[in-house]
């Protein structure tokens, strides 16, 4: 009879944890909705649904870009039939091609490297608004040291890097495009040296911060989770040796709590990771096509010579790789920090 | 970081006009070597100067600002969850009184408090309704013996 009645109140908890506190992932910024499914409990499905968004919207992007590789073939194409009929190198020819290719390359570069500062905040927005929920959620599961910690050292990265992105990295690929022009054109050593140093500081900041978060997210989760799971273990004999009946109350209602929490961050979790990658497929993949196109481009402009704009086209490529880069490594960071707390503490 | 960014600018504008008077004046072979140290002094004070400006405490982050923020977040949350466990333990604890009432015929209304520990536990309940001396110590046993509620912590109305 008692076990019945325990019963029955064990299954009253369903119908009271409803009124319990929700910890729900903030919607999907704007950049995102077009890629974002209704459904994101199941997460393969959610993932397959944004990547296939995106592809069904890349399109009209391939067409600009193989407009701009067209624009670029035929200036190859003038400069070769130029070099031709004059029978020299002529470096005046040269210096305006690169000037030329430099033209042709401003616009569509503007607006990617505009694009990807315009979603890395976006991401960095999102992401503010979606770590205090996790973290909530994950010290309401029980892993208050280890809440803290991750919330303090992904927001510290993430404002960084942001930061870092937005006030140095991007300013500094126009910077390199300028440098990879007055390159192809002069053909100075100091300008090419230092565009080259450049592409290694671009290349090594993001490394660099992106290394220093995986260190630091990686001890801290080890460390701070144990602390936590130690702290469970230890309320939960401290459950176990009161009054049976007391006992086994204690015990219900602390696991509805923790379950409920971390369902509730779990799936703000998955929502999250998904509503990320939907902020950041599109862009991604705008500027991947125009990546890809510039190298293929560059490959076939070397049978009409031009070594120097080749090099330069070379150039512009890159600054679209560490373009993406830079989105790539804000993402990850941001996926890195929400699985962390999605993992939280062992039960 | 505008401070960074400034610093960059005018090194790689520095670099762009050597170039460019190089362009001019390096067929001039007389004037080459006089032009690379001139232009090799400029490029180092272009570089030099600006770092001596620097000022570390300018770009320090608000580290302690963040940890706080955390502090707070996690602590609310947590304080939180142990206040819907407490509800939970108390609704429970209610329950299962009165389940009891019911079986013995009663008809009572129950207030359960709970303690403020690390482990809540239910620590004293208030009890209203016409019941009888041999019930209420029954019942009152039933307390004490099930839930560890000890008699000075039984309120009866």
């Amino acid at each position: 009879m008692k076990k019945i009645i325990l019963f029955l109140i064990l299954l009253s908890t369903i119908i009271i944890s409803s009124s319990a506190t929700e910890y729900t992932a903030p919607d999907v910024p704007e950049s995102g909705e077009l890629y974002m499914p209704e459904d994101t409990q199941s997460f393969s499905e959610g993932l397959l649904f944004v990547l296939g968004s995106a592809l069904k919207h890349i399109a009209p992007d391939a067409a600009d870009a193989l407009k701009v590789c067209v624009k670029i073939l035929l200036l190859f194409l003038l400069v070769s039939i130029v070099d031709t009929v004059q029978g020299q190198h002529s470096m005046v020819v040269h210096l305006a091609a690169s000037v030329m290719l430099g033209i042709i390359m401003l616009q569509p570069a503007s607006t990617f490297f505009q694009l990807a500062f315009q979603t890395i905040n976006d991401m960095t927005q999102y992401g503010k608004l979606l770590i205090p929920v996790m973290s909530a959620a994950l010290a309401a599961q029980g892993g208050i040291t280890s809440s803290a910690a991750l919330y303090a050292g992904t927001t510290i990265f993430i404002s960084v890097l942001s930061l870092v992105i937005s006030s140095i990295i991007i300013p500094l690929l126009y910077i390199y495009l300028c440098l990879s022009i007055c390159c192809g054109a002069l053909g100075d050593k100091t300008l090419c040296t230092i565009r080259d140093f450049i592409k290694w500081l671009v290349t090594w900041t993001l490394k660099i911060i992106l290394y220093v978060f995986t260190g630091y997210i990686s001890i801290t989760g080890v460390i701070t989770g144990t602390t936590d799971a130690s702290a469970l273990k230890a309320a939960k004999l401290a459950i176990s040796g009161t009054v049976p009946v007391v006992g086994s109350i204690i015990s219900d209602a602390s696991d509805t709590v923790l379950i409920s929490a971390g369902f509730m961050k779990n799936t703000a979790g998955i929502y999250g990771i998904i509503a990320v990658i939907a902020v950041f497929i599109g862009p991604f993949l705008k500027i991947g096509i125009q990546y890809i196109a510039l190298k293929l481009t560059a490959g076939i402009c070397v049978t009409y010579g031009g070594r120097e704009e080749v090099n330069v086209l070379n150039d512009c490529a890159k600054a679209m790789g560490l373009a993406l880069g830079s989105i790539g490594a804000m993402c990850l960071m941001l996926l890195v920090g929400i699985v962390c707390f999605i993992k939280g503490v062992s039960l | 970081m505008n401070a960074i960014k400034a610093y960059l600018m005018s090194i790689t504008t520095a670099a762009i006009i050597c170039a460019v008077l190089k362009t001019v004046v390096g067929s001039q072979k007389s004037m080459q070597k006089i032009f690379y140290i001139i232009s090799g002094v400029f490029m180092t004070v272009t570089m030099l100067k600006p770092l001596v400006d620097i000022r570390i405490d300018e770009i320090i982050f608000d580290l302690e600002g963040v940890s706080k923020e955390a502090s707070f977040v996690a602590s609310e949350a947590y304080d939180q969850s142990v206040t819907e466990m407490k509800m939970i333990i108390g609704e429970q604890t209610k329950a299962y009184i009165l389940e009891e009432a019911k079986s013995m015929g009663l008809k009572i209304e129950v207030m359960v408090q709970v303690s403020n520990e690390n482990v809540p536990i239910p620590y004293s309940v208030s009890i209203r309704g016409n019941i009888s001396p041999y019930n209420k110590k029954i019942l009152s046993s039933f307390i004490s013996t099930n839930l560890g509620i000890t008699e000075e912590h039984q309120f009866w109305g």
